[in-house]
């Protein structure tokens, strides 16, 4: 069954149940705008970025440049959102890991699925699992949560 | 105010061996606003009216607008450079000769109260730990915890980055 938040309860989910997935995909200027629309500290003493100096992000360790991580945990909570609230959201521990670099253009396919259901401290809480995968079908990011109902 | 050029020639860069868990920065402060909410869903592509409409926000149980849960990255940056200039030393990326130190992830912890429109937010960055893999790759966890002009936790979290490789990371080619 894929879970919604418009219908969730701790009751009706099932560990093994699904939650809607997305799709997303960054171009080169979306992830410039990063910096620009969160109008970003500018730093007193300059230092390099690999997500907009491509010179710079040519010579490291991914080889080019590549998305910022916490957009990619961004687009994480928001598949959260399309299955719970996001008081419980707010609620919610959530361990995220990058496993292989984004790049502009790229397509990642967010998913989740539920892997566990309890009764803790008085706190009715479901374990999730959510992954993204790219056009590659690398597993690029995974994360870890636990969010109370 | 730091003259940048003298800095990048003559402070040093810190070292791994100089992360030591419970160093932490200054404080900082930012105020949230109803721009940079709007600002923030649509850095990262999100169009829910929640974070752009008051109706809608209110539809979903919510006061106001809110800041996304990840929002905390903005209005509580994790400016783990700042932890070494303030001591007089540079970052890597900020080297003469730089190298990127890159995020690994991030580990989110729960939040006291929602980010509202008008809330002032003040923050701190400090060194929660540092490992090494078993394959020697090291990576330092930067904890950021900020608080909003009521006193209430609005964000909790440890980014975690990579410190350093053991060896090159083969690039990926297509």
């Amino acid at each position: 069954m894929t879970i919604k938040a418009s219908s969730i309860s701790f009751e009706s989910i099932n560990i093994g149940d699904d939650l809607p997935s997305i799709q997303k995909s960054e171009t080169q200027e979306d992830i410039n705008n990063y910096l620009v629309l969160n109008e970003s500290e500018e730093r007193e003493i300059p230092s390099m970025n690999l997500h907009i100096d491509e010179e710079f992000a040519d010579t490291g360790i991914f080889g080019g440049m590549v998305n910022y991580g916490v957009t990619t945990c961004g687009f994480m909570v928001e598949l959260l959102q399309l299955a719970f609230p996001l008081k419980n959201i707010r609620q919610a521990t959530i361990s995220m890991r990058a496993t292989e670099p984004i790049r502009a253009d790229d397509m990642i396919q967010y998913t989740g699925k539920v892997v566990g259901k309890r009764e803790e401290g008085g706190k009715n809480l479901v374990d999730l699992e959510l992954v993204g995968t790219n056009q590659l079908s690398q597993t690029v990011a995974t994360a870890k949560v636990t969010i109370p109902l | 105010m730091i003259d940048a050029d003298k800095a990048k020639r003559e402070w040093k860069i810190w070292t791994w061996e100089m992360i030591e868990p419970g160093l932490s920065s200054k404080p900082f402060v930012k105020e949230v606003s109803h721009e940079s909410i709007a600002n923030y869903a649509r850095s990262v592509l999100n169009d829910n009216p929640i974070y752009f409409d008051e109706v809608a926000a209110r539809n979903e149980g919510e006061d106001s607008v809110v800041g996304a849960p990840t929002m905390c990255f903005t209005y509580a940056p994790v400016r783990r450079w700042e932890l070494f200039n303030e001591r007089g030393y540079l970052s890597p990326e900020q080297a003469l000769e730089p190298r990127s130190t890159p995020f690994a992830g991030v580990e989110i912890n729960p939040q006291e109260a929602p980010v509202r429109p008008g809330d002032v937010i003040t923050s701190t960055t400090s060194i929660e730990r540092k490992w090494e893999s078993k394959s020697g790759n090291k990576f330092v966890g930067f904890r950021i915890v900020g608080h909003n002009q009521n006193g209430q936790k609005v964000c909790d979290y440890v980014y975690n980055i990579i410190w350093e490789y053991s060896k090159e990371r083969k690039a990926r080619t297509s």
